[in-house]
């Protein structure tokens, strides 16, 4: 769907086992299967958004890329800024890590555990640049002023402590922490969450504000199916540790392929009581990823079940221009897009 | 048909060392057998105390300083009337009869209101056999038959599960079916969905609807969501700073929004009107400081309706109504009108 050469970031068959040990001797028992098998690719400039319900395992994927965890299997291929070469940061040696780091940074779910609160926000926004030798004296200080201007707070605000903000002010702080260092591409792990609707517009707006100003890319993680669309370009949703569907933003929500797709955009809440449509009520819970169910994980809960569903993993097959989705009968259903659902969002 | 439960000028103070907090200021509001109450509003906006303040369960040091909260009381012999709960103790006798029986409470994290060390039945039937004179045994058919109701797969076993066994959702069923064993004529629940996915949020809003149907209770329905809230209410209460800014119709509410607060938390999520990409609306500044005693609309200086007019500041106060079930608090509206 894109060249290799056109991707900032490359993700190939990745795969994160948790061990599950149990007794005395802590013997492994068993594999919570976190990630399993996800591939998908971000392009400079662009917003990713990776959506599941909990436990599907976007946190970890996220975890992976910043290097926080170290992958079981696959790859992460990402291409650094000044023309060199790719290099697979899952088989990295910790040493060639350190000039990478970097080009990728993140910010957190809660703004209230995320930052010290033992540093001002001046000392939390000039460590990275000290850590790294970036800046010092008069030029780090001209560094720190500018990002707290590019956040929308003020030069006073540097002196406090984060107790003294608000949740909306310090995820503000966390977003230009993570900017300090010009990075190519910012990992956002549901990055409003925990704010009000009101803030958490206030933050989206920042995000796409600072992304048009400085060309940097998104990998955007987040359970709300609105909001991801909102901020994405293209979306990769995923299931129990595995892709569904990968599509550009607006063909998965014209058109989806994947009946989990197609459940989870009718379930979303409507703010227009007028236009609550078809709700497709989903059967039970969300498979465990200690126990994975055989075949397609999603067909214990699926109303369009076959056999060949419990039996065969479906891949995950291009079935439009640059829409991939793992589902056995993709092409003979016919799903309901997102408007057609009478879905609001 | 007479409303079961009335809450008149209901005011909750909290006694820092710090100052007095409004939590909830003058709010009144009333709510039909079988129908939906949503209370909608922001962190701190008070919406979770005015739950509590029904329940006489406020944590220390707020207090209810004033107002009514009147519920109706059928007799037997047909005559009806109004038990006000307000002068009650909140530990005694009487209230600790309605609580659990009339009025009951699903909360956010059900993991936190069973106790881990009783298994699920034990506390259910516990409910059940306080509040009404039925045996061991046939407390345990009820309650089967409840975890049966509320969607628990094979009842029978889960009876004697302890509360970690379960996932989140069958948790928050097994939560709406202690709450309902009593058969309760008023449910009030406090952000039941939140800690839940979407797919299950679903099923849990589908299971309320449906019980409301069957059992006729009313819902006290309280949440920061604003696509749960259109969902699920009939009316809606829209709380900012401790007080009701506008109180609607679910439908008048989210499509003709009258109260410029009301407006902005609407524009603010994104929706199938919003270009994709494009800049959201927010609302600018942050809450009032919580402390504060002010006497005009709280919303005054994040208002982008008002201008600035001396007399959103300065006029007290009022919840005015403009239609039929349609209140707004907006002095420049009301004055207007």
């Amino acid at each position: 769907m894109v060249s290799d050469s056109e991707l900032l970031l490359e993700v190939t068959d990745l795969k994160k086992y948790f061990p599950v040990q149990k007794g005395v001797f802590r013997k492994v028992v068993g594999h919570i299967k976190a990630v399993d098998g996800v591939s998908f690719g971000i392009k400079e400039g662009e917003t990713l958004g990776l959506v599941g319900e909990s436990g599907c395992g976007k946190t970890t994927v996220g975890r992976m890329i910043m290097g926080a965890y170290r992958p079981t299997g696959g790859s992460i291929w990402f291409q650094p800024p000044n023309g060199a070469t790719r290099v697979d940061l899952a088989a990295i040696e910790p040493s060639k890590m350190k000039p990478l780091r970097r080009h990728i940074q993140m910010v957190f779910q809660d703004p209230f555990a995320s930052l010290n609160p033992r540093m001002t926000v001046r000392e939390i926004l000039a460590e990275p640049l000290v850590v790294n030798r970036i800046a010092r004296g008069r030029d780090l200080e001209d560094r720190v002023r500018s990002l707290i201007d590019l956040v929308g707070l003020k030069v006073q605000h540097l002196n406090r402590y984060p107790h003294a903000f608000s949740g909306g002010q310090r995820q503000r702080i966390s977003i230009a922490r993570a900017l300090a260092l010009y990075p190519r591409l910012l990992v956002a792990d549901e990055p409003t969450s925990a704010l009000d609707v009101s803030v958490q517009a206030q933050i989206v707006n920042l995000a796409l504000e600072i992304q048009e100003q400085l060309g940097l890319a998104y990998l955007f993680i987040s359970h709300d199916l609105g909001l991801i669309r909102h901020i994405s370009q293209r979306i990769v949703l995923m299931y129990v540790g595995r892709v569904v569907e990968y599509a550009p933003a607006q063909s998965l929500f014209d058109r989806p392929r994947h009946p989990y797709t197609e459940a989870l955009m009718s379930n979303v809440p409507s703010t227009r009581p007028e236009l609550v449509g078809r709700k497709i009520i989903l059967k039970g819970d969300p498979a465990d990823p200690m126990n994975v169910p055989s075949g397609c994980p999603f067909h214990p809960r699926c109303l369009y079940a076959q056999q060949l569903c419990s039996q065969v993993v479906p891949p995950l097959l291009e079935v439009d221009a640059g829409h991939l989705v793992a589902c056995h009968f993709s092409g003979s259903l016919n799903l309901t897009g997102c408007d057609a659902l009478g879905c609001a969002i | 048909m007479p409303p079961i439960l009335t809450v008149e000028n209901l005011r909750v103070h909290f006694f820092l060392d710090e100052g007095v907090v409004r939590a909830v200021d003058d709010v009144s509001f009333s709510v039909e057998a079988g129908k939906t109450l949503g209370i909608v509003g922001e962190s701190g906006s008070g919406k979770s105390v005015i739950g509590q303040s029904i329940l006489r369960i406020i944590p220390s040091p707020g207090r209810i300083v004033n107002g009514k909260i009147l519920l109706r009381i059928e007799e037997e012999n047909g005559s009806s009337g109004n038990l006000d709960l307000v002068p009650l103790a909140p530990h005694g006798r009487l209230v600790r009869s309605i609580r659990g029986r009339d009025l009951t409470m699903i909360f956010q994290e059900p993991m936190n209101s069973f106790s881990p060390v009783h298994t699920i039945g034990s506390q259910i039937m516990e409910a059940l056999r306080i509040h009404s004179d039925v045996s061991a045994a046939e407390a345990r058919n009820r309650a089967i038959e409840m975890l049966g109701r509320v969607g628990i797969p094979s009842p029978e076993n889960r009876i004697d599960g302890y509360p970690h066994q379960l996932s989140g959702g069958m948790r928050q069923r097994a939560m709406i079916a202690m709450a309902l064993i009593c058969n309760p004529r008023i449910l009030i629940a406090d952000e039941p969905t939140t800690a839940l996915d979407v797919t299950i949020q679903a099923q849990i809003l589908e299971l309320l609807k449906e019980l409301q149907q069957e059992f006729g209770m009313a819902i006290l329905f309280v949440s920061h969501n604003l696509g749960v809230i259109s969902e699920i209410s009939d009316d809606v209460l829209v709380v900012y700073f401790g007080r009701v800014m506008e109180h609607a119709p679910v439908d008048v509410l989210f499509n003709e929004p009258l109260h410029p607060y009301t407006k902005a938390l609407l524009r603010s999520v994104p929706g199938i009107d919003t270009p994709v990409r494009s800049h959201l609306a927010t609302i600018e500044g942050t809450l009032p400081d919580p402390y504060a005693d002010i006497v005009g609309c709280p919303f005054f200086g994040r208002c982008t309706e008002c201008g600035g007019e001396t007399i959103c500041r300065d006029d007290p106060y009022e919840l005015t109504k403009v239609a039929d079930r349609h209140y707004v608090a907006c002095p420049r509206m009301c004055i207007k009108t």
